[in-house]
Formats: C-alpha cells, structure tokens, sequence
C-alpha cells in the first residue's frame, strides 16, 4: 500500500518558538503533505527528486537553509507540489524570523 | 499506481480542487505584482486600514501575494501557518468575513496575531474564481477594534474581483 511509504515521525524538529507556539517545519510535514497528495510512491519521488536538485541529502535530518532550497525547487515543480513547496517555504520561513526574534528580545 | 482521491485520506475531494485552481493559477510562483501591490494600497487608502493584504489560503499556510502596511517578520516570512489565518474562515463562505474585536472573541483571542501582534480588527472578501473556489481573500486589519462601513465593505468587494481578475490574466498571459 502506498501509505506504507510515508514517512516516519522519526526527523526531529529545528525547534520551538515558545511565544508563538510554533514547531519549526522538519520536512516530515511536507513529505506527509506530498503523499497524501499524490500516494506514497509518487510523493517521496518527488520529495526525492526535489532533495536532489537541491542539493540535499533526502533522508534528512535537515537544515531550515537545507528546507528552504527544498520548497523552491518545489515551488518550481509547479501543480500541487508547488502549493505544498510554498507552504513550507513560509513555515521555514517563519521559524527562521521568529527564532530570531525571540533570541534578541 | 492510482493518484486518485482514495490515496488521499486527508484531504477532501473539495480542498484537493480548491489547491488545484491555485495551482492552475500558479499562485505559489507567484514573487512580486505591481498589479496587486496598486490594488491593496487602493485597500488600505479606501477603508484607512493600516494593513492590507491579497492572500491565498494553501494546504497549510497563508501565502502574502502582495501586502500593504506589512513589516517584521510577517513581511520576510510572506505568510503565515494557516492555524493563524483568518483568512481560512473567511474563505468557508461567500459573504465578508468580519471581526470586530478578536481580543473579544474566545475563538481568536489566542490567536499568536491577536495576543502577539496586536491584530484586533480584520474584513476579509472571499476571493472566489470563475470555476467556484476560494482560493484567498483581499482582506484589512487593524489594531484597534472596529468596523468597516457598508460603502467600504463595498469598495473591498470591487477590489477582490479585480484581484481574481488580474490572478487570471497572469496565467493568460504568462507574467
């Protein structure tokens, strides 16, 4: 089955932003996102193949720089990868804003 | 292999079309569009709201298309989690999505936004495209309580059709 194909919990998050309540992205949101999109095989290939041309060793643990290379190249995937690329672009994005935030208040 | 909606169990066969028409529209390449920077400044002067913003709502975030009044962290993230959006209840429905006062409001209230950020007032207009869905909202906020009057409300409705309108025409056009 597919499903048998998602990934594992198993990466660990970059960290919290206690004042926002916010877990910064690990990626296992985004590969999860992927194969609920377009099933498991065909949702880790893409999750693969956009680690790759990325630079970016897939099988993670990752880098928030290492995931935001990541969700541009799937922003330019385009079609649906797109939607999940931006998505963890902001969330990358976010983490990296309020973190610092937090750390020079 | 299938791809079809049964591999998909988190996600309705409505949200899957809705995220397809905003992929249609390329909305997630979407970096910077004068277009739209003109139409929610238009937003802002109109209703004297300090913030205006295009949205799209995507599978898990509020995606900034173009903003007004942004700055900080919102404007460098271009977005936000969409657990934060307003926006995502505004796009449920086709009328204004209206709050007066968020810090009033148990369902808001703790919203990171509202108890962080200061963000008490929010009008959002759904924008819906020709095929049916929502895929954001041209929507102001404020950080005093308040509410938008009809003929602004109004003006914010004229806008969000311009919004879809201009989305469409860079696809058309390939901008």
């Amino acid at each position: 089955m597919p499903h048998d194909l998602q990934p594992s919990t198993a990466l660990p998050s970059p960290g919290r932003v206690e004042s926002y309540g916010f877990d910064g992205p690990s990626g296992v949101e985004s590969r999860r996102a992927l194969c609920d999109m377009f099933g498991g095989l065909r949702g880790e290939d893409i999750w693969s193949r956009a680690c790759a041309r990325a630079g970016v060793d897939a099988s993670g643990p990752y880098s928030g720089a290492e995931l935001s290379r990541v969700a541009d190249r799937l922003i330019e995937e385009g079609g649906l990868a797109s939607v999940i690329g931006r998505t963890l672009k902001i969330h990358a994005l976010t983490f990296v804003e309020l973190s610092h935030a937090e750390a020079t208040r | 292999m299938s791809t079809g909606p049964m591999d998909a169990p988190g996600l309705s066969d409505a949200e899957r079309a809705r995220l397809e028409e905003i992929a249609r529209l390329r909305i997630p390449e979407l970096e910077h569009d004068h277009v739209l920077d003109a139409i929610v400044r238009e937003a802002a002067e109109a209703t004297g709201a300090p913030i205006a913003l295009a949205t799209a709502v995507l599978d898990d975030a509020q995606f900034f298309l173009a903003g007004h009044g942004v700055g900080g962290w919102l404007a460098a993230a271009r977005g936000t989690p969409r657990s934060w959006s307003f926006c995502t209840h505004a796009i449920q429905g086709t009328e204004p999505f209206v709050i007066h006062d968020a810090t009033e409001m148990p369902e808001h209230a703790d919203n990171p936004l509202v108890r962080n950020d200061g963000v008490r007032a929010y009008t959002g207009i759904p924008l819906i495209t020709g095929r049916g869905h929502a895929v954001g909202t041209l929507c102001v906020a404020d950080g005093a309580a308040g509410t938008l009057s009809e003929t602004q409300v109004a003006v914010l409705k004229e806008l969000a059709s311009r919004v879809i309108a201009r989305l469409e025409e860079r696809v058309q056009d390939g901008s």
